[in-house]
């Protein structure tokens, strides 16, 4: 499964972070360098495992545990509505 | 009350700036609610936050600051980008200058440049043109004086998705003060600016025009003297310190010959001195001799170097600045008998003879 964007979502990367906003109600989440680097990634349309993988690399965290976090965070954008499948 | 640094607002000034620079560090007596107070009063939060140089009890705080102005930006730069595509599909030649082209063109990141409001200039004659657009757009008047002397500038706002707010500043002169109204057009700052084509990645289907640095730095010059000559704010600094810090030996030449036509000599000179006092600016020192050497002859708009001097003597030096008879009388009538409208509003009463009068005691107690 992919996901991208909502189309009334907007991305804006800070430095290692990021902010994404909900351009119709103003609501806005700041994501932290994990959370920057997973939006990264569906940007780049890989898939939460891809992401989970090179997360884990990065911060030589077992895999299962980075791909738990990720599931979590990918719930809670969807329910949000900030993300959609691609 | 007029700014005129003692020795602890003086050490005050340096020690906040100096959070500006790497290995800036705040003082250890002081509150963490204190600082956070002088931070935000100065714009320069995000600015020292981003230089580490805060202690960490205040990390938490900016991450949400610094999320919250993220996204308000982002919605700001949307609709700005509206907005000149707008005036641009009418033609409507407008300019985005101060705060807001800074930020967007100068600063690394456009919400380290706090600002309440976004100044746009435009010719006298787009004034219907401007104020259908942005009424078409959703723009209320929040703020409009009525004459043709005593204000250059509206004032509209427009609320935007959640919480967030956007006030524009439209001027057809780029200062309300007579001795500077005329510094600069549209026109001119246009000719001699660059074109955005998209604002911090917000794309526009056509640009936005902004100053160039150089007359970026006069108008800022002019700002922090002839607008805020009560005080001294170091995000106004800092602009000139960006702004100069980006300066090739031409725009340095270009600096002097548009003060010295300008007049602006003395007053640029105290900026550029006082940006340097504090934050360590670089000048360049054949542009600064000839500053001085121009600044030494009379200048009118030198009076705003008295930051100590009362509303009437600035008065006066609008009065004085009026170019004929005409305007003059005309400036008159419209400071000593304003519209009932703003009257009411700025005196705070419905009765307009009442108004008037507590305008007039008012009146008489500045100028005596």
């Amino acid at each position: 499964m992919k996901y991208q964007l909502a189309d009334h979502v907007s991305l804006t990367e800070v430095d290692d972070e990021a902010v994404l906003l909900d351009l119709n109600s103003g609501a806005y989440y700041g994501l932290n360098h994990v959370g920057a680097m997973l939006m990264s990634h569906l940007q780049d349309q890989q898939t939460p495992e891809f992401a989970s993988t090179a997360i884990a690399e990065q911060y030589q965290t077992p895999y299962i545990t980075v791909a738990r976090d990720i599931e979590l965070l990918l719930q809670q954008l969807l329910e949000q509505k900030l993300i959609v499948e691609r | 009350m007029s700014f005129n640094a003692n020795t602890a607002e003086e050490k005050d000034l340096k020690a906040l700036a100096g959070l500006l620079f790497n290995g800036g560090q705040a003082e250890p007596t002081i509150s963490a609610k204190t600082l956070l107070a002088k931070l935000e009063y100065h714009g320069i939060s995000l600015l020292a936050a981003e230089q580490q140089t805060l202690p960490a009890e205040l990390e938490g705080h900016f991450a949400q600051l610094k999320a919250m102005m993220v996204a308000n930006d982002k919605l700001k730069q949307i609709e700005l980008a509206s907005l000149f595509d707008a005036f641009n599909d009418q033609g409507v030649n407008a300019v985005l200058f101060k705060g807001s082209a800074l930020a967007y063109s100068l600063y690394p990141k456009p919400w380290l440049r706090p600002r309440s409001d976004s100044d746009v200039i435009i010719a006298a004659k787009d004034r219907i043109a401007a104020d259908a657009i942005l009424q078409q757009l959703g723009y209320q008047t929040l703020f409009a004086i009525q004459g043709k002397y005593v204000s250059y500038q509206s004032t509209y706002g427009k609320a935007l998705a959640g919480k967030s707010f956007i006030n524009i500043d439209l001027h057809w002169q780029i200062n309300n003060r007579q001795m500077f109204s005329q510094t600069f057009t549209a026109e001119e700052l246009a000719s001699n600016g660059a074109k955005l084509t998209q604002l911090a990645g917000t794309p526009l289907r056509s640009s936005a025009a902004i100053p160039s640095y150089v007359d970026s730095v006069l108008i800022a010059s002019v700002h922090r003297l002839g607008h805020h000559h009560t005080e001294e704010r170091l995000a106004w600094l800092y602009d000139i310190h960006l702004l100069v810090g980006c300066f090739t030996e031409l725009d340095w030449a270009q600096l002097t010959h548009r003060a010295k036509s300008k007049q602006l000599c003395a007053i640029t000179l105290d900026a550029l001195r006082t940006a340097q006092h504090y934050l360590s600016t670089e000048l360049d020192t054949n542009a600064m001799s000839q500053l001085e050497a121009s600044a030494s002859q009379f200048e009118a708009s030198a009076i705003f170097l008295n930051r100590q001097l009362s509303e009437r003597h600035y008065f006066w030096a609008d009065l004085k600045s009026m170019p004929n008879l005409k305007s003059k009388l005309g400036f008159l009538r419209e400071s000593t008998l304003p519209s009932p409208d703003y009257v009411r509003q700025q005196m705070n009463t419905r009765w307009a003879s009442i108004a008037y009068i507590k305008r007039l005691i008012r009146g008489l107690r500045r100028v005596f």
